[in-house]
């Protein structure tokens, strides 16, 4: 009896350290397991974590929306941008860098964490850039809307100048033209002479004429600035013209008329003036030399002159 | 064998048969002056040969009497310095050479031969020195006169002569001669009242050069309205860019009281303008009057006809036949467009010089074209 009890209490007492033995391999495993799960957590924690594609996609809009906002701004910066072109340039190349440099961060099939945290900072600094181009922008707008508003206002000041001047120039040729109407200029002592031997002495002669000298005396009723057209028709009825730099031709009642020469004079209200000329010619025909004396293309005198 | 009475009849009429026939072979010409004498100036050019036969006053350096009695070119194009254009030069050049010595019986003395400064510039670009020399050699030889002189001819040299040739000693200093080409305008002044320096003034637009540029931009529009609207275009652009410059530049506008013009188109306004004019050289004009004719050739071409001018001619004592003949010239070498392109280059030119208060005279040369080559011949008269 005495050694079926202790038979089972020696049964008793290996289920029991069994048991325990069982317990402890059990605790053993789970904490050996606990450790390696959390060695393989922190590696994960160490490695590539998955990103959503959602986080890339919002990255990816931005951006786009970013450079779709600049696009057409970026064109008429560049066009206006001359003045300030040398600052725009430097901001553009700046800008020109971001966007590549995002570009290639995007364009990465399997980006980690690190680019787009990167690209994220890389969007902010390029949306700077384009409020920086679009400030400068509307600069070189306002600039250019102010320089051309100065050009208007100096090309009409200019245009006015013109246009004044004009006007003056108008005013004072109708001026001219009226004061030359009520100018009554007349002629008196005309007189024709032929000269020879070297001016000393006058004759009839025409084989003897070395010259034609011409005077006579004009009068006019206001003070003024007259020109003289002085026109010596030859026997053959031609004009004898001092010289093809002197000689001309100018408008009278009947039509255009060929002139010897021309005399410039101011006249003195109500003073007479005396005027000369002198005509030298190849040769003098025999026959009447006729002098006319023209202003404002309206015969004021004339005087023949034979020579024999 | 001849008794002495015969001999001396036979002189006689030999002397009497050259003076029939040979003197007046010279005397043919129709001359203006009395002392005057009868040369021929031949210039090789650019584009060919030309000979001009002159009447020179005595007094021609003083009043500018000279008289252009013939004037004949032939076509050779040297400057192509190919050995048929060199061979085309040497047969014009010395085929003229004896015209003038046989046909019109001019001295050797009398004959001026010379190289242009159109040849002399082409062939310093092209380094073709040798091609002028080589001909100045063949036509030496060819007329058999070794010692013969052919002068070649600068550009300054030939400016400075044709300012010579045409302005008269009396306003040497105080006038701008500016010669309108084709292709370009040249000219100049003496700015220190005398001859040894002449400030050469320069223009790359000419004649045709502007006309060309105006009918480009004509693109398919060709009509009158559009010409006339690209032309302002055209002359505003040239005279912006450079003709207001040039003229600055020149320091003519202080310095001159008159400014010539000469070329094609100044003969042409020239004769237009006042046809009753026809046998001067020199026509003076106003701003006026250009701008007045300029509006004519737009608006009233048909005035412009020989019979339309010769119709308005009221004096008597012109020769209508010589103007009308004149005119149809014009017309010939100018249509409405080309007039158009010369006048209002002119215009432009002119307008750089009309002042409000100080107003300069201009002139028109007709004949401006012989102007280097009778100064030229003037200076080299042995007197």
């Amino acid at each position: 009896m005495r050694d079926t009890k202790s038979l089972s209490l020696l049964l008793l007492s290996s289920v029991l350290f069994l048991l325990s033995i069982i317990l402890l391999c059990t605790w053993g495993y789970q904490y050996y397991h606990q450790i390696q799960e959390d060695r393989t957590h922190s590696q994960v924690k160490n490695t590539n974590p998955t990103v959503p594609d959602s986080t890339r996609d919002s990255l990816l809009k931005i951006y786009q929306v970013t450079m779709r906002s600049l696009d057409n701004r970026l064109d008429t910066a560049w066009y206006y941008a001359d003045s300030l072109k040398g600052n725009l340039d430097i901001n553009l190349k700046e800008f020109y860098r971001l966007r590549d440099e995002i570009g290639s961060l995007l364009q990465v099939k399997s980006p980690n964490m690190a680019d787009l945290d990167l690209a994220r900072k890389k969007i902010g600094e390029l949306q700077q850039r384009v409020t920086q181009l679009r400030y400068r922008n509307s600069d070189v707008e306002s600039e250019n809307a102010k320089l051309k508003a100065l050009l208007e206002q100096m090309s009409k000041e200019s245009q006015g100048i013109q246009d004044n001047s004009r006007q003056v120039e108008k005013e004072n040729k109708s001026l001219t033209s009226k004061v030359n109407e009520f100018a009554l200029l007349s002629a008196a002592n005309l007189n024709l002479t032929a000269m020879a031997n070297n001016d000393q002495e006058e004759t009839n002669e025409a084989e003897q004429t070395e010259k034609l000298v011409g005077s006579f005396t004009v009068k006019s009723n206001i003070t003024s600035k007259a020109d003289i057209v002085i026109v010596v028709v030859q026997p053959d009825g031609q004009v004898l013209q001092k010289s093809a730099w002197e000689s001309g031709s100018f408008e009278t009642g009947n039509g255009k008329k060929i002139y010897s020469c021309k005399l410039h004079c101011e006249t003195s209200k109500g003073e007479p003036k005396q005027l000369n000329f002198s005509l030298t010619a190849d040769r003098y025909m025999k026959g009447k030399y006729m002098l006319q004396i023209y202003h404002n293309g309206i015969l004021i005198g004339k005087v023949n002159k034979t020579l024999s | 064998m001849f008794p002495a009475y015969l001999k001396r009849f036979f002189c006689t009429a030999l002397v009497l048969v050259q003076a029939v026939f040979v003197v007046p072979a010279q005397n043919s010409f129709k001359l203006k002056y009395d002392n005057s004498a009868i040369y021929a100036g031949i210039e090789v050019g650019a584009k060919g040969v030309k000979m001009s036969i002159l009447e020179i006053g005595k007094n021609a350096q003083k009043t500018g009497a000279f008289n252009v009695l013939k004037d004949t070119s032939v076509n050779s194009d040297f400057i192509t310095f190919s050995p048929a254009s060199f061979q085309a030069t040497l047969n014009a050049f010395s085929n003229l050479y004896t015209q003038a010595k046989k046909d019109y019986n001019i001295s050797t003395e009398s004959i001026f031969t010379v190289i242009s400064s159109g040849v002399k510039s082409q062939a310093e670009k092209d380094n073709k020195n040798s091609w002028i020399k080589n001909l100045i050699d063949s036509f030496k030889s060819k007329v058999n006169e070794p010692l013969r002189e052919v002068a070649v001819i600068d550009v300054l040299e030939e400016a400075k002569l044709s300012h010579l040739g045409i302005v008269p000693e009396s306003r040497r200093y105080t006038t701008f001669l500016i010669d309108i080409g084709s292709g370009n305008t040249k000219g100049g002044f003496f700015p220190n009242g005398d001859t040894k320096m002449l400030k050469l003034f320069q223009l790359t637009w000419g004649t045709k050069s502007t006309a060309n540029a105006t009918e480009k931009r004509c693109e398919d529009d060709k009509t009158l309205d559009n010409y006339n609207k690209q032309l302002a275009r055209v002359l505003t652009g040239a005279e912006n860019s450079e003709i207001i410059y040039m003229v600055n530049e020149s320091g003519a506008y202080p310095m001159s009281d008159y400014i010539a013009f000469s070329g094609g188109i100044a003969w042409s306004v020239a004769t237009l303008i006042s046809p009753e004019l026809a046998g001067n050289t020199v026509i003076p004009v106003t701003y006026e009057d250009v701008l007045k004719f300029s509006e004519r050739i737009y608006k009233n071409y048909p005035s412009l006809s020989d019979d339309a001018i010769v119709k308005s001619i009221t004096e008597k004592t012109i020769d209508k036949v010589a103007i009308a003949k004149e005119v149809k010239r014009v017309n010939q070498v100018f249509d409405q467009k080309s007039l158009m392109a010369g006048t209002g280059l002119l215009l432009k030119i002119m307008r750089q010089f009309e002042g409000i208060y100080e107003k300069k005279q201009f002139f028109l040369v007709k004949n401006g074209q012989v102007g280097w080559i009778s100064a030229y011949v003037d200076q080299h008269i042995v007197k």
